[in-house]
């Protein structure tokens, strides 16, 4: 049995199906994002070294509607995300507050973009069936090019693409979980009210905002941020920049520049360290200082390659800083029209 | 001891019901862990709130009427052993403590109530951004975590 398993990879990696196979899924599940009816209950691994385990209730339409409820841990118990496919709500009954933000959807990264780099950082290959939370899963072990970066294995549910469970090497080669599905199910129907973002509650402070902005050209984000915004590092590691945010608000803006590699994910935030920001972050991320600007890197990566892309930015030298009164004249792009979903979204509120 | 096995036995280990290995496991593990930690003292005030709630008698007739509905329901017909009083008292004790500890929880904290007021808060903004990028990602690199101002 051993020596016929031996022999079917041997087979697979000589006639390249293996790669093929682990692409093609992959690459349906990127494109099946957010499009499977379903109801998860996942426990996501929080890297922030204060979080801990995050037990949540993930609740999809297939229509690009979502919701998420925490179940664990119980300090964070009750708080929710909704995404109706143009907005985002964020709800936390302890605060009685409700932040209302743009559908995050809008900045998901094209599938074939994705799979793209993927391609190039990665190599793919089918490790074996799996079973998680009693559905059969292919798991595919994502090997990365550059030995800076970790490896991966996901366990996708052939079926429908979704993504059962994620780990990530360390820096030994063990591999830990950063999901995991305790359940699985496929209901014919959801309440559509589940999806409405609740600001018409009572006694709920709603902030609406239309942040984070994307930047088209980020240059004209010099008067808000206070320098002159440089993005042509060389990253390392095959990483590239996909997008250029404005977070904050008018009073404090700064930049969220977003980069990947393909499966990580990573945002460099860039601000004045010459304005009067306060609470600054100290635990998560990796910051470096250079003259007046400070590149703040968080993602699912080492520390040592959140330290490599802050510093990237930091080689560029810097920055020219903001004239006063320039902001006067500064307007913020019009967003992007959001993206369709489902066909019937605009009628049902 | 990693988190997942620490949180299903704070409880326990909050109401003095974990002994021997696994209470020094888990104490061992609460020394190095800030989130459990927090955790064991979020209990702690719940069990406390709970501790000092006022008994509330129901109002009249609320028993025969709740017996009426769990007389009529499909749980009771397939369960035709278990007397009626025990489970209606179980069910309304349940549902009280339910009640209680949802009015508790939910009840704004004069602290974080509208706390957010100043406009430069960059911690927070930044777990608030990485929260909303989170939710886009297949692959779930992050779980979205509701930021804490600290205003």
């Amino acid at each position: 049995m051993r020596a016929f398993g031996v022999a079917a990879a041997l087979l697979a990696a000589a006639t390249g199906w293996g790669q093929t196979s682990a692409r093609d899924l992959m690459l349906r599940s990127l494109q099946k994002n957010g499009q499977v009816r379903c109801v998860l209950i996942q426990t996501y691994v929080v890297t922030d070294g204060r979080t801990g385990p995050v037990r949540l209730k993930l609740e999809m339409d297939g229509e690009g509607r979502s919701r998420r409820t925490v179940l664990q841990p119980i300090r964070m118990e009750g708080n929710v995300w909704i995404d109706d496919g143009r907005r985002w709500g964020a709800l936390s009954p302890d605060q009685k507050r409700l932040l209302i933000q743009p559908s995050p959807s809008r900045s998901r990264l094209d599938p074939k973009l994705r799979m793209a780099l993927i391609d190039k950082n990665y190599t793919l290959s089918l490790v074996g069936p799996s079973t998680i939370a009693g559905r059969k899963t292919t798991t595919i072990l994502a090997q990365p090019k550059d030995e800076d970066l970790a490896a991966r294995r996901f366990f996708i549910d052939p079926e429908n693409g979704l993504i059962l469970q994620s780990e990530v090497g360390d820096l030994k080669g063990k591999m830990d979980k950063t999901i995991e599905t305790h359940l699985v199910s496929f209901p014919k129907r959801l309440d559509p009210s589940i999806f409405q973002i609740p600001e018409g509650d009572d006694g709920l402070e709603v902030v609406k905002t239309d942040w984070p902005k994307r930047l088209r050209d980020p240059s004209k984000a010099t008067p808000l941020v206070g320098f002159a915004p440089r993005l042509k590092p060389d990253l390392p590691s095959g990483f590239i920049i996909t997008e250029v945010h404005l977070v904050g608000n008018e009073d404090a803006a700064f930049l969220a520049v977003r980069l990947t590699d393909g499966l990580a994910l990573v945002t460099v935030y860039q601000w004045d360290t010459d304005k009067k920001l306060t609470n600054l972050p100290s635990r998560r991320g990796h910051g470096v200082d250079g003259e007046g600007v400070c590149y703040y890197a968080v993602g699912d990566v080492s520390s040592d390659m959140r330290r490599r892309l802050a510093e990237a930015f930091l080689r560029l030298g810097p920055p020219a800083k903001a004239r006063i009164g320039e902001g006067f004249a500064f307007t913020v792009p019009t967003p992007e029209p959001p993206a369709k979903v489902g066909g019937r979204r605009g009628n049902r509120r | 001891m990693n988190c997942r096995c620490a949180q299903n036995l704070l409880s326990a280990y909050v109401d003095g019901e974990l002994a021997g290995v696994e209470m020094l496991r888990l104490r061992e593990h609460l020394g190095v862990c800030p989130a459990c930690r927090e955790e064991v003292e979020a209990l702690r005030a719940m069990k406390r709130l709970l501790s000092r709630s006022p008994q509330v008698e129901p109002p009249a007739g609320f028993e025969d009427r709740l017996a009426a509905i769990v007389l009529t329901s499909d749980a009771t017909r397939h369960r035709p052993g278990t007397p009626i009083w025990r489970l209606a008292l179980t069910t309304s004790l349940a549902a009280a403590t339910i009640v209680f500890v949802l009015l508790q929880v939910m009840r704004p904290s004069p602290a974080s109530n509208g706390a957010r007021t100043a406009p430069a808060d960059v911690a927070f903004d930044v777990q608030s951004d990485q929260s909303y990028m989170a939710t886009s990602d297949p692959f779930g690199g992050q779980a979205p975590v509701m930021p804490v101002s600290q205003k």
